[in-house]
């Protein structure tokens, strides 16, 4: 078995594997080596923070396909390892990814299966969710729901602008109000990007309402 | 001592099993546990305590105006009386529902005026002998009494509307859902109109779980059933139903195929071109295309009947009854009708890709784009006290007191 002693004490090999990747980061965190790698990463959108996924506010993200089990795909820029440190493949990058991936997706499992896995407060919900806090997904420009749209995404409190209800209107009259997926628009993009940059200066916003 | 024990171990972040064993949740709710709460869009009451058992009560607003209005009564001799209603096209129909279809079951006019927001029309002749008749019977309450009642509501609502014609023909297109439910002794009556649904949860032998039973139909033309029966009565409309939005409607237009109100698919008179185009019909009809017969159902209540919940169709959209009924069964009773609606609207979050924490971000009428008025009535029957008959305490009267 791979152990290794530290400090009077006996790592397991995953332990290793965690012991050394941490080690290496600390290392590493000057930037000397390593570089950025674009990985397309499955629903981990909720897992790392806000300097890895940006959400580009007026600028289109890749088309999602309409799958309500999300198999979105986001982007994710990681620091890879690519030159290897001479260790065994023991501390290999990929395999630590996977590991980590695997370990991610049994404990969403293990959310899921809970009883109350309908009340686990947004951790259920936004581990399939890929739009960050306070923004929400609107898909323009389609003839109907599911079909070719741009996604933006955008600041949740938008919706509350004038400009904003007028093409929520158009929506309704054009879908209805139980349409499938997520608010889709039946305008132009350019008309959309207008609307939500006057929104994004703040001209004529409506007072938030109350929080529960 | 149990319960407070409970409710902090639930105030925690509910993640212990906080359902409490029979005995103790009579203890929780007997410690005078009767909170009015309201916070934004949601108003909710906890723990009333009716002569059926415990009740809690939530309703979210997601209209411009609310449509959904909810009541309930408990007092001699009719027991208690719950009821639902959900309106569209307007608050008018379901406030003018919620105001006159208990005093036209009860022959009493509402005692509590705080509660009133119009008062009721003047009562007629006829309204008056089927109250004396519903009073006064040695049975009590019978589902005909019902029926009479809401037909009676539907007259009272139609004189309504040719009154204010002239001055508000909008008026022509309100309409409203209606679901009653009268816990009279140990019997049970359910009368439905439209798409509301009351959901009955029953405990299954002693494995401690939950089964979810559908206690009346529902009258949604997206049942096929539904539509085969719009069908067989109309056989000479090729439109009388239409897929329109993806979802079937009555002419296109509405998805329920009974209602009170709605006098624009009932009488021709009202279908003329002083009501907004699009429910304008382009041929006149001879006989109603809707209908204000209500389904009724009646049972005797049993022992391993737990809780009816009574709610309108907002949450049903994205909960099913197993769903519900489970939510219910595995938190304490406190605050199930609240956490009914989150629920609800955490899933109604997900499904327009958003957080549920961000949705309370979204001001009224915008909410509509995202889930529809909501009301829970949660009712946990306590079937000794049934069984026994005794009347208990105060009686009790509700009215959701959302600002509309």
């Amino acid at each position: 078995m791979l152990t290794r002693r530290h400090g009077g004490f006996r790592l397991g090999r995953k332990l290793l594997s965690v012991w050394r990747w941490a080690l290496c980061h600390r290392h590493s965190r000057g930037g000397r080596r390593g570089y950025l790698r674009l990985q397309p990463c499955h629903g981990a959108g909720r897992r790392s923070d806000d300097s890895i996924i940006r959400s580009p506010l007026l600028s289109p993200a890749p088309p999602a396909t309409k799958h309500h089990h999300h198999n979105h795909q986001g982007f994710v820029l990681q620091r890879g390892d690519g030159d290897g440190d001479g260790h065994d493949d023991a501390s290999s990058s990929p395999r630590m990814l996977t590991w980590g991936r695997s370990l991610a997706r049994r404990m969403r499992l293990l959310r899921r299966n809970r009883k109350d896995r309908l009340l686990a407060e947004d951790a259920a919900a936004a581990a399939e969710a890929t739009t960050p806090k306070g923004q929400v997904a609107v898909y323009v420009g389609g003839a109907e729901p599911g079909g070719e749209s741009m996604r933006y995404v955008v600041p949740v409190v938008y919706f509350n602008h004038p400009l904003f209800g007028e093409l929520l209107r158009e929506a309704e009259e054009e879908f209805g109000f139980e349409h499938p997926g997520g608010i889709t628009i039946p305008c132009a993009a350019s008309r959309f990007e207008r609307a939500a940059a006057v929104a994004a200066a703040g001209g004529g916003g409506k007072k938030v309402p109350g929080w529960w | 001592m149990l319960g407070p024990l409970l409710r902090l171990l639930s105030g925690c972040g509910g993640v212990w099993p906080t359902s409490p064993a029979p005995g103790a949740a009579s203890s929780s709710s007997s410690s005078g546990e009767d909170s009015e709460g309201r916070d934004g869009l949601l108003w909710w009451r906890d723990l009333a305590r009716c002569h059926a058992g415990d009740v809690s009560v939530a309703v979210a607003q997601a209209n411009q105006v609310l449509e959904d209005q909810c009541c309930l009564e408990s007092a001699p001799p009719l027991g208690t009386v719950i009821g639902v209603f959900d309106g569209h096209g307007g608050p008018e129909a379901a406030r003018f529902a919620c105001d006159n279809l208990f005093p036209n079951l009860r022959g009493n006019p509402n005692p509590n005026a705080t509660h009133l927001r119009c008062p009721p029309p003047k009562t007629d002749r006829r309204m008056f002998d089927l109250l004396a008749e519903v009073s006064s019977g040695p049975q009590g309450v019978t589902a005909n009494a019902i029926r009479e009642a809401f037909l009676a509501t539907e007259e009272g609502f139609l004189a309504l509307v040719s009154r204010l014609w002239e001055a508000r023909p909008d008026i022509a297109t309100a309409g409203t859902c209606c679901l009653v439910g009268v816990v009279h002794n140990r019997t049970l009556f359910v009368a439905n109109l439209g798409d509301s649904r009351a959901v009955l949860g029953k405990k299954v032998g002693r494995t401690g779980q939950i089964a979810a039973e559908q206690l009346c139909s529902e009258h949604n033309a997206n049942q096929e059933a539904v539509r085969q029966e719009l069908v067989a009565q109309h056989p000479d409309d090729p439109q009388i139903v239409a897929l329109k939005h993806g979802v079937w409607r009555v002419r296109g237009l509405i998805q329920v195929s009974r209602s009170i109100g709605d006098v624009y698919l009932k009488h021709a008179k009202y279908n003329t071109e002083r009501i907004k185009p699009k429910f304008r019909l382009s041929e006149p009809f001879t006989k109603p295309i809707l209908s204000a017969d209500p389904s009724i159902i009646s049972r005797t209540l049993q022992p391993n009947d737990s809780f009816i919940i009574f709610a309108s169709d907002g949450l049903w959209e994205h909960l099913s009854n197993q769903d519900a009924v489970e939510i219910v069964h595995s938190h304490q009773r406190a605050g199930s009708a609240r956490r009914l609606i989150k629920a609800a609207l955490q899933e109604a979050a997900r499904k327009r890709e958003m957080r549920y924490s961000d949705l309370t971000k979204i001001d009224k009428k915008v909410r509509r784009h995202f889930h529809d008025d909501i009301t829970v009535i949660v009712l946990f029957i306590n079937y000794d006290l049934l069984a026994k008959g005794a009347a208990r305490g105060q009686p009790l009267s509700i009215r959701c007191a959302l600002d509309y």
